[in-house]
């Protein structure tokens, strides 16, 4: 199906609210408008594999054309804004998910990693986190060597005990977390001078 | 705790694993609070920035193993040239058994069934009480109940996608490839469905079948899927790495 570059919102609600060939076709529109974004959110902002970052993608399209075909969709924001919340909901969704298939509760918050319970309650500042993982990557060649390897264990969800025993390198915790939050406050400082 | 520099703070609400109430007036603040909102947002983006890069470098068996990343000090030259020679010998080897490892395409195939068609959703047959009965059954392991309440459903509404995907599924359960190859195919040529998962199913079922020719045509199928970015390019793209 031939999807028309740069259709606007007003054509998709326009289509998704029509006959059923035309919900379609509005469906397959704004599938395929936000598709790269939004599966690239997936893997990059909660760490979905691949297929579950389509998954996630797929059913929030799904969700969001349902909304739109309701009448739900109160045009208090763009088209992409609505469809980023359903989004954040579905990724938040998958990774409950796998939290499950691992017999982890899932009645909370508590299977789901910093960024993805900091998400599920400020679903709004997910392009501001995607912003500033870029500055991030783009300024982490900069850092120090100790830096990386103490930021990346602490991502893993090492302890600062842990930290210290794998790099061997540190007399105890407390060296760690002092060194370790030393690099975080160079990290940003770099991402600041970089903009 | 407020006098903390704002990252500090953060750091040790993460670190502590705090109870419902303390998370309650944290996440207040940063809607309160919007210079604060940015600093956990900052936080939160280089953890997970930092996480994307460890995994990148495979740290991530590093890590659970506990392995010295860093060479101890103070050990001699001759020490270190021998850990770094044992350290290439294991590379190699790991590599070696990696290769010999690498699961068969049908292995592949059976790893994504399982994972992915073990249950399926009912609400997609909200108010179709004969394709619920068949999804009802399917979920319970009673595939060829299943497939007879398809088989009727699909001669009676040609034009239904959704059922043609669900019959695929079970006629791939049920080891008929053909039946399931059939479906996937109608599936594929439906050109109005925006996430047409019916070539990346094909692929599976060719992988599952294992006939002379199906595997080189599964990986044609899948390199297409991710040439051409359809549903399923991401599982696709993974198989094509261990192929």
């Amino acid at each position: 199906m031939d999807i028309p570059e740069n259709i606007s919102d007003e054509k998709i609600i326009r289509l998704v609210q029509g006959t059923a060939a035309e919900r379609e076709r509005g469906a397959a529109c704004l599938y395929g408008k936000h598709r790269d974004k939004f599966i690239a959110r997936g893997k990059k902002v909660y760490s979905l594999r691949p297929d579950e970052a389509e998954t996630a993608y797929n059913d929030a399209v799904t969700a969001a054309v349902k909304k739109i075909a309701d009448g739900k969709f109160e045009r208090r924001a763009s088209l992409q804004t609505f469809l980023s919340n359903i989004h954040n909901n579905e990724c938040v969704n998958q990774i409950r998910k796998n939290a499950a298939k691992k017999e982890k509760p899932n009645n909370n918050y508590s299977d789901l990693d910093p960024l993805a319970e900091f998400l599920a309650e400020h679903p709004e500042s997910t392009e501001r986190v995607e912003e500033q993982m870029t500055a991030v990557e783009l300024v982490w060649p900069k850092l120090k060597p100790k830096c990386e390897k103490m930021l990346m264990l602490q991502a893993l969800g090492k302890s600062d005990r842990e930290i210290a025993d794998i790099l061997g390198e540190y007399a105890n915790a407390d060296v760690v977390k002092v060194i370790r939050r030393r690099c975080r406050k160079e990290l940003q400082e770099l991402c600041n001078v970089s903009k | 705790m407020s006098q903390m520099d704002p990252l500090e703070y953060i750091d040790e609400f993460y670190a502590s694993n705090p109870g419902a109430g303390e998370k309650a007036a944290f996440h207040r603040r940063v809607k309160e609070d919007k210079a604060f909102a940015e600093q956990v947002i900052f936080y939160l983006a280089a953890r997970q920035a930092a996480k994307n890069k460890a995994v990148e470098q495979g740290m991530e068996a590093t890590a659970a193993i506990g392995t010295q990343m860093a060479l101890p000090k103070g050990k001699t030259i001759a020490i270190r040239r021998w850990l770094v020679a044992a350290s290439v010998l294991l590379v190699v080897v790991s590599g070696a058994l990696f290769l010999l490892k690498s699961p068969s395409p049908a292995r592949m195939a059976d790893r994504y069934i399982e994972a992915n068609f073990n249950q399926l959703s009912v609400t997609m047959a909200t108010g179709q009480d004969s394709l619920q009965t068949a999804l009802r059954l399917y979920n319970e392991k009673d595939y060829a109940g299943a497939e007879r309440y398809l088989d009727s459903l699909v001669s009676s509404r040609r034009d239904d996608y959704g059922i043609k995907k669900i019959a695929g599924i079970v006629s791939l359960r049920l080891t008929h490839y053909g039946k399931a190859l059939a479906y996937f195919t109608q599936l594929e040529k439906d050109s109005a469905l925006y996430a047409n998962p019916g070539k990346f199913y094909r692929a599976i079922a060719l992988m599952k079948r294992n006939a002379a020719g199906d595997e080189a045509e599964a990986k044609k199928l899948l390199e297409t899927v991710v040439a051409e970015k359809r549903e399923g390019s991401g599982q696709a793209k993974e198989w094509l790495q261990k192929w």
